[in-house]
């Protein structure tokens, strides 16, 4: 038999090649040039150190909000608002690196930890009006993403815009409280990010919480069996969940930025979509959020060669469609033929 | 029409119906005269419901003809079957429980025209049930009926579809004695209107009693096919296995010992289709099995869930070895040795979509030696897992698979070894042998009963009263979420049971 991987590295692959020839029936109709077009976006996204780098960039808050989308799925838990707790992320960060004056080490940790515990509080709300309430956590976690994107906005509008500047932007932080830079684009985070991808296997693999996940995620009736509180993992995932897409949120404002801005909405939906991408597995979240980095930056890159953005649009719909159509068909490929070890004992 | 004569109403040949590489249906011939009711024997997997279902359109056989009424034909679909006048009622129902009989029977009927004449509906609903001796009111909702009502229900959508062969699949599972009864002398009135029933069983009992003709499968195949009166049980028994059984399993009698589980005064709601628990008080004895009879919905599940924590105890008490736990929660009885085989096995009792070696952390992986601080020993649980799949000889390809790819009796396996790894003092089991072959039941009841001989009292619910007068050492019949009647192992006899599980009354002794 095909190991499983195989099968949906293969599937994963031919998704994307066939993703590419259905873009390319686009470009023929409007008569651009396919080869050419190709080797521009791969050129421009992976063609170089320099052109993986400003991938990266996108995929650093996609792997953040991924890993929170994942942890909270795996107990099926619907959290999609990693949006609105990337957000308050950012919030928390900004207050301390904004309103206090802390020395240098302590600085930068102080944000980082008060950035993580705001993202963890807008999950954990999501979390009690679920548990105590009753209230559909897809709707309240949707819902809560535009209270902290409002929030955000009325901040950099009103109080925190920067004295005399035009823009709805925060002043820049002090640099005690940025992150070390790597490389021109990057900051210490990318490096972050594998790690908590490993830490995250590991506890969810081996830890009592991890299995405790894992029971919620397929069957209320056997945990009430193995005497789980259901409520009790759910306001767990809802408070880690939270609290990485608050890191997606930190590393945008402390990042190459630096400054509190509205920030670009987007990556906390694509966490979900690489999240389930990735099948909710960690480390696959990681290769996911790469490749939906590369795919933003070659459309980026086609952008500078004067392609209407909306055929890029297409370009991205396109392959991303098929690659989730091709590893869902995959997936259950492998669990179908199981009559076979059926042996009638 | 004419007067119903001896004709062959279908006639299946050489049917042959392959799954992956199982072979369900193994050349198999089956004759169906008009006017006769023609049981199909056999264990779970020898291939009746694969038969009827391809009888019914539901499945198309790789190779084989199916005659009816000398015709030759082919289906593409259950409607086929049914324009055929072909009818299936399934093991579980397909009714809409908020709507009216009615309205069921009239969902998916074939009517041509676009609108619906109900009051000609009802009028011929009527007339079907006084013809044929199913009264029902057409206008009841189906939440309302009990299971037996169902049945007649689903009886009557197909006779309004105009159906000469009815198909019912193990029509009595789930019926007390006296409304299987009332079934037999149903099908009997059907087939002396001049209609075919074929009905599937596992039970020689029923086969005796109704059959004119049955026919016995074994893995695939037919292996006899014989008349009324031209077997006894016993034999249709050994065919349908294919060895020799034993009727009864004789036990050691044992001196009961200390009362270790005492219930009083259980009470909890009613839920639809279920009676709660009312007032319900019994004593468990350690090394002592206690069957627990009755017909599904009587307080079975509640029982079973209030005991092992898993629903709360709304009023009365219990106490485990002489303390009182009314109170504690699941984990603590788990802990306590209170064990518990839910009868739900793959909803509750087992994960399906994980594998083995996580199913035995299921319930006891915040204890050593599973469980260790924060953390989770997955070589210890692979340790108990390949003893388990050794010591009750599981039969899988190994132990990462999911439990889902198992067959039932090898679930079961793994959730009862799992159970009994703690030692418990008491096991609550429920429904540990449905849907399990003959030798899988065996099994189990080899475990069971290797466990009250050393000392663990067990509370085994079961809907199968054969089961439960096999092995129990004492019996009382749950109904109406109470207990009626107790008998010792010694003066357990199956009709007067049968009786107090329908509620009748027991003699004043």
């Amino acid at each position: 038999m095909i190991p499983r991987w195989l099968l949906l590295l293969a599937a994963f692959l031919f998704s994307v090649l066939l993703g590419l020839g259905a873009s390319s029936l686009v470009l023929v109709a409007v008569r651009i040039p396919v080869i050419e077009t190709f080797w521009t976006m791969f050129d421009g996204a992976a063609g170089s150190w320099s052109a993986l780098e400003s991938s990266l960039v996108f995929t650093e808050p996609i792997a953040f909000t991924g890993l929170a989308a994942a942890v909270a799925f795996r107990a099926r838990v619907w959290n999609i608002g990693g949006e609105g707790q990337m957000v308050m992320g950012a919030f928390g960060a900004s207050l301390i690196a904004l309103q206090t004056t802390l020395p240098a080490p302590l600085m930068l940790v102080t944000a980082v930890g008060c950035g993580i515990a705001c993202g963890a509080i807008w999950g954990g709300l999501t979390a009690a009006l679920k548990v105590w309430l009753g209230v559909n956590e897809v709707l309240s976690s949707l819902m809560l993403n535009y209270v902290a994107i409002l929030w955000v906005q009325s901040l950099v509008y009103g109080p925190w815009r920067e004295p005399g500047g035009g823009w709805p932007y925060s002043e820049y932080f002090p640099d005690t409280a940025r992150l070390p830079s790597i490389g021109s684009e990057l900051d210490a985070f990318v490096i972050a990010a594998p790690l908590l991808a490993l830490a995250l296997a590991i506890w969810l693999r081996f830890s009592r919480s991890g299995f405790e996940i894992s029971v919620v995620g397929h069957s209320h009736d056997a945990a009430r069996y193995a005497a789980i509180s259901v409520s009790r993992v759910t306001i767990l995932v809802m408070l880690i969940s939270g609290g990485i897409a608050g890191i997606a949120g930190i590393q945008q404002v402390c990042g190459s930025a630096g400054r509190l801005y509205v920030l670009t909405p987007g990556y906390g939906y694509l966490g979900i979509l690489v999240s389930w991408l990735a099948g909710h597995n960690p480390f696959l979240v990681l290769v996911m959020s790469v490749f939906y980095g590369i795919i933003m930056q070659g459309g980026a890159s086609l952008q500078i060669a004067q392609i209407d953005p909306s055929l890029v649009r297409i370009f991205q719909a396109a392959i991303i469609l098929f690659a989730l159509a091709g590893l869902t068909l995959a997936s259950r490929i492998q669990t179908r033929p199981r009559s076979k070890v059926v042996d009638p004992a | 029409m004419l007067a119903p004569t001896v004709q062959d109403a279908i006639v299946m040949s050489s049917i042959t119906k392959h799954f992956g590489d199982i072979v369900a249906n193994d050349f198999i011939d089956l004759t169906l005269k008009r006017g006769e009711i023609h049981a199909l024997l056999g264990e779970n997997g020898a291939g009746k419901s694969t038969l009827m279902n391809i009888l019914s359109g539901v499945y198309l056989p790789d190779h084989g003809e199916i005659t009816v009424s000398g015709q030759q034909i082919r289906f593409r679909s259950p409607w086929d079957a049914v324009r055929r006048g072909i009818g299936m009622v399934h093991q579980h129902f397909q009714l809409v429980d908020a709507f009216s009989v009615l309205d069921n029977i009239l969902l998916g009927s074939a009517e041509t025209s676009l609108r619906l004449n109900r009051r000609e509906a009802v009028m011929r609903i009527k007339a079907l049930g006084q013809e044929h001796g199913l009264h029902i009111d057409p206008d009841a909702m189906i939440w309302q009926l009990s299971v037996g009502q169902r049945q007649k229900v689903e009886i009557l959508k197909l006779l309004y579809r105009q159906a000469e062969v009815l198909l019912l699949d193990e029509p009595t599972s789930m019926l007390t004695p006296s409304e299987a009864d009332d079934l037999y002398l149903t099908l009997r009135r059907l087939a002396e209107s001049g209609r075919s029933i074929v009905f599937i069983t596992h039970k020689l009992r029923e086969v005796a009693e109704t059959a004119d003709r049955v026919t016995v499968l074994r893995r695939g195949r037919v292996v006899a096919s014989l008349g009324k009166a031209e077997a006894s049980i016993q034999e249709l028994g050994a065919l349908m296995v294919g060895t020799h059984i034993h009727q009864q399993r004789p036990i050691s009698r044992r001196p009961s010992g200390d009362v270790i589980l005492k219930i009083e005064e259980m009470h909890s709601p009613a839920g639809r289709g279920a009676s709660g628990l009312k007032g319900l008080t019994f004593e468990l004895k350690a090394g002592e099995i206690l069957g627990v009879a009755g017909v599904a919905g009587n307080g079975q599940v509640e029982l079973a869930e209030q005991l092992a924590g898993i629903l709360p105890i709304q009023r009365g008490k219990v106490w485990l070895k002489g303390t009182e736990i009314t109170q504690t929660n699941a984990l603590q009885r788990l802990r306590a040795g209170l064990r518990f085989v839910p009868e739900d096995r793959l909803g509750m009792g087992l994960i399906p979509q994980l594998d083995i070696i996580e199913n035995m952390m299921l319930r006891d992986y915040r204890d050593q030696p599973l469980g260790k601080g924060m953390w989770v020993r997955r070589a210890v649980a692979r340790k108990r897992a390949q003893q388990l799949v050794h010591d009750y000889d599981v039969r899988t390809p190994g132990i990462e698979v999911p439990v889902s790819s198992l067959s039932g009796g090898n679930q079961q396996k793994i959730l009862i070894g799992r159970e009994l790894l703690a030692n418990p003092i008491v096991l609550i089991v429920a429904q540990p042998t449905r849907g399990l072959d003959i030798a899988a039941t065996r099994a189990v009841h080899d475990r069971l009963l290797n466990l009250r001989n050393s000392g663990t009292g067990i509370i085994l619910i079961s809907e199968d009263l054969d089961e439960i007068l096999q092995i129990s050492d004492r019996i009382v019949v749950l109904y109406q979420g109470a207990v009626l009647g107790n008998w010792n192992r010694d003066e357990a006899e199956r009709t007067g049971i049968g009786a107090v599980m329908g509620g009748h009354l027991l003699e004043a002794a």
